[in-house]
């Protein structure tokens, strides 16, 4: 017997540990290197000059900062709801309903079209595709393919999480494990193979798909180079100050290995420290390595200029279609996975690639929902959001209202993503404020952090972390000021750089319409409440004791 | 109007007890109850070591404090997170060894708790004595025996366990601390027709079930209010915690579903807050933080034999 269990005596709740293996695979599902990142890194070549590696790697180095921030935060405050509870309890009640209300669920109605678009294009069009069917290749990529996909994604993630969490956290890791045998193959049929013999083995593969014929390898190259890419940095041009320019896009990948925060409350021993920072922080790594690890296969099997040429033609056809642009030798979206499906000219392992890959998906696409209900939720504890929303269906043990509460609106958008443009401006360009809108929620959480030691100091003093300190100064603080820090900043660049498509006014307009329906709702509530006889103020203050 | 104030599961924290007792004044409360789970869970040794510093193991850390007052601040903010501070010496623990140390740790837990709780009882008596507020408490699965007598001594906070008492001089309110058995083979556990008894001794007594309260510590199975996370045989968590199952008791949700009570009042699963319908009762369970000093709540109006309002507190 341990000295430490001596001194314990058997209550309700004591319990060895929670694994930090199964968080540290819901955080590396979170910023999965496949879904999320193939997406994000087909942007590198819109930046001159920009060194993949060095972004990825500039960009983990702050992302653990986020992590440090909170982790620490769920020392404090290990509750259900995390950034909303934590920035209404710290700051004020509205902070915390807008931020987390437009991060946590007004965003996530965007995030469906684009949870739609990725599996699109990293399964249904490359499945049709390896079997022949290139009309089907293309409507997977068409504005009808992305739309049936998002309507898809939103029934399949309705259903997975009406399933409850038991069988959808086993769902996860086997997907997990699935798309790790995916990707290790995907990496070693890569590191086996040539530039030369990829040439080739793509040149046959568009003749025999898409009746390309000639060199189709060096015909793609040219295309981007007609289409203006320009300033491709090499694999290990390490340019630090134009890499920065591409972190925004990298964000989009790995800004979220927090996801899970807002369901921590409801796990006991979820406060501990040490194992939530390790798991964290390993799950960043571990993502980051795959990253780096990927970017030096591509470049060896496929060739850099190859691969990025390839990114940017098939972007452009998509965001800056040319009716005059002749038909291309590959007209569909540059994933990796394929690449190495086609390099064994087999379709066995093509289909094989393509089905355990996608498992990186599976696994993920439960993210798109759970947090949003877990902050509905706690919103309607507080009496700010309807109680229907945290009903519990009996018979399912699944929260239906709030479920229909992210699929309807999540169907609307995914139409707008698919179909609408605004004077020219198609709506599927706004993606990038899926993520900024997320950052500016972390940047609440970031201020939160760095001034709960002064805001809160009898819960800051009572807590695990009141002894972590540097120079004096609360170590929450010094984390939060970081994070704050690189969230303003990526803000910033969304904000002033035309490149991720986030600043234009119409962009703009529909971020700033979500802000406006969660002040209405906020502000409406209270009033309501108030008209009722709650004394709202009572909910989040301290009862003082003398 | 009466209104109710309920908190649940403060398992020992010093300054979550003297939140509950001020919630009366804060949230202007006529009647507050406590669901249960008093007692704490773990002595804190604070080990005065033979060089003149004192070693603590506490939160994760191993902390070495070198003067008196550093010690005693350190017991308060042990005291506040619901845990007994164990001043100690070295040489003692030596002594005792391996095979006397259980019991004199044991001897000890049982002797801290009752003073905890003694202590309680006489801050509650200064701050309650003649204020016309009503304080219920009803020990839970967790809290030994022998804190009833101490209860009972107190001028100003009613046990209220077993009985059907008047609240708010207009409702009835039938209470118990006793759960389901657990992994933990704790105190007040039955089997679930035990259990169903016990409530049926206080329900049979009921003038009118319908606008009375109940105020069980298990929450009823299956009601969203007793998601726990499932445990592997070593009391390891499934799924990294994220895997939850119903683990409250049938018996309660039996009673409220016969009885259909204006409101149900819950605790034991502590990560389970929320409010559900069954029927026509609102049950209630507010969950617990109390490690975080903050004490969590439901401030309730009852009015005409009827919910009126509720909200869910953190204060």
């Amino acid at each position: 017997m341990s000295e430490k269990k001596l001194f314990l005596r058997d209550a309700t709740g004591l319990l060895r540990a929670w694994s930090l293996y199964d968080s540290f695979v819901y955080s590396a599902l979170s910023i999965n290197v496949v879904s999320l990142g193939w997406y994000a890194f087909s942007d590198g070549a819109f930046i001159p000059g920009g060194n993949q590696i060095t972004a990825t790697v500039i960009s983990g180095f702050f992302i653990f900062f986020e992590i440090l921030t909170y982790c620490l935060l769920i020392a404090t405050m290990p509750r259900a709801g995390g950034d909303y509870v934590w920035q209404s309890r710290v700051l004020s009640g509205a902070v915390g309903f807008i931020l987390s209300f437009t991060g946590y669920v007004f965003i996530l109605w965007l995030w469906g079209p684009i949870y739609g678009v990725i599996v699109s294009i990293l399964l249904f069009a490359p499945i049709a595709a390896v079997f022949g069917n290139v009309s089907a290749a293309l409507w997977w990529s068409s504005s009808n393919g992305v739309f049936a996909s998002s309507i898809l994604t939103i029934v399949i993630v309705s259903v997975i999480i009406s399933l409850g969490m038991k069988r959808y956290a086993r769902f996860q890791k086997w997907c997990f494990h699935i798309g790790m045998v995916g990707l290790i193959v995907t990496y070693v049929i890569l590191a086996a193979s040539s530039q030369p013999g990829f040439q080739s083995a793509f040149n046959s593969w568009t003749g025999q798909i898409f009746g390309a014929s000639g060199d189709s390898y060096t015909a793609m190259q040219t295309l981007a180079t007609g289409g203006g890419l320009t300033g491709l940095a090499g694999l290990t041009d390490w340019n630090v100050s134009a890499s920065l320019g591409l972190i925004p896009f990298i964000s989009f990948f790995n800004l979220y290995p927090v996801w899970g925060a807002t369901l921590y409350g409801e796990v006991r021993g979820s406060n501990d420290l040490k194992r939530n920072l390790k798991a964290l922080t390993a799950s960043l790594v571990f993502t980051t390595i795959l990253a780096v690890l990927g970017f030096v296969l591509f470049a060896h099997a496929f060739g850099w200029n190859f691969w990025n040429s390839a990114n940017y033609v098939y972007w452009g056809t998509v965001y800056a279609y040319n009716p005059s642009t002749p038909a291309l030798p590959f007209p569909i979206f540059p994933s990796p996975g394929l690449f190495a499906g086609i390099l064994t000219n087999n379709l066995f392992v093509e289909v094989f690639l393509l089905l355990t890959l996608s498992c990186w998906y599976w696994g993920w696409s439960g993210t798109l929902f759970i947090t949003s209900t877990r902050v509905m939720f706690a919103a309607s504890f507080d009496r700010i959001f309807p109680a229907k929303f945290a009903d519990v269906n009996e018979r399912l043990h699944s929260p239906i209202n709030a479920i229909i509460a992210m699929a309807v609106p999540t169907a609307i958008f995914s139409y707008l993503y698919a179909y609408v443009s605004f004077a020219g401006t198609a709506f599927s360009t706004f993606t990038l404020d899926a993520v900024l809108v997320i950052a500016v929620m972390y940047l609440g959480t970031a201020i939160t952090a760095a001034v709960l030691p002064y805001r809160r100091k009898e819960l800051y003093e009572g807590s695990p972390i009141a002894g972590f300190k540097v120079g004096g100064v609360p170590l929450i603080t010094i984390a939060g000021v970081i994070t704050a820090f690189y969230m303003a900043w990526l803000t910033y660049e969304w904000a002033s750089n035309s490149v991720y498509g986030v600043n234009n006014t119409y962009s703009v307009i529909m971020m700033l319409v979500m802000y406006a329906i969660a002040v209405v709702l906020y502000f409406g509530f209270k009033a309501y409440r108030k008209k009722q006889g709650f004394d709202m103020a009572k909910i989040y203050a301290q009862i003082p004791v003398e | 109007m009466p209104r109710v104030f309920f908190a649940t599961d403060v398992h020992g924290s010093d300054i979550c007890w003297k939140k509950f007792v001020a919630a009366a004044d804060f949230y202007n409360a006529k009647v507050i109850i406590l669901g249960g789970d008093m007692t704490g869970k773990a002595l804190i040794p604070i080990i005065a070591e033979k060089d003149g510093t004192y070693t603590v193991d506490f939160q994760d850390n191993r902390l070495v404090l070198n003067k008196p007052d550093e010690v005693s601040k350190l017991e308060k903010k042990i005291t506040n997170r619901g845990y007994y501070p164990l001043p100690v010496e070295r040489k003692l623990l030596d002594e005792l060894g391996p095979e006397k140390l259980p019991d004199w740790s044991n001897e000890t837990f049982g002797k801290l708790m009752l003073e905890r709780i003694k202590s309680w009882m006489n801050y509650a008596d200064q701050k309650l004595k003649n204020s016309g507020i009503e304080c219920y408490v009803c020990p839970g699965n967790d809290d030994q025996f022998s804190i009833d007598e101490i209860i009972h001594e107190s001028e100003s906070v009613s046990n209220a366990e077993g009985k059907v008492v008047q609240i708010g001089g207009a409702y009835e309110m039938a209470s118990s601390g006793w759960s389901t058995p657990t992994p933990w083979k704790t105190f007040r556990e039955c089997v679930e027709d035990e259990l169903a008894k016990k409530i049926a001794n206080m329900t049979d007594r009921l003038s009118n079930p319908q606008k009375s309260v109940f105020n069980l510590h298990d929450p009823p199975i299956s009601s969203g209010l007793d998601e726990a996370p499932d445990l592997t045989e070593d009391l390891d968590l499934k799924g990294g915690g994220r895997i939850t199952k119903a683990v409250g008791s049938t018996a309660v949700r039996q009673a409220i579903e016969k009885s259909q009570p204006m409101l149900g009042l819950h605790g034991h699963i502590h990560e389970s807050k929320g409010v559900v319908k069954i029927g026509r009762t609102t049950c209630i369970n507010p969950g617990s933080v109390y490690e975080e000093g903050t004490l969590l709540g439901a401030v309730v109006d009852l009015e005409d034999g009827k919910v009126k309002r509720y909200y869910l507190s953190a204060g």
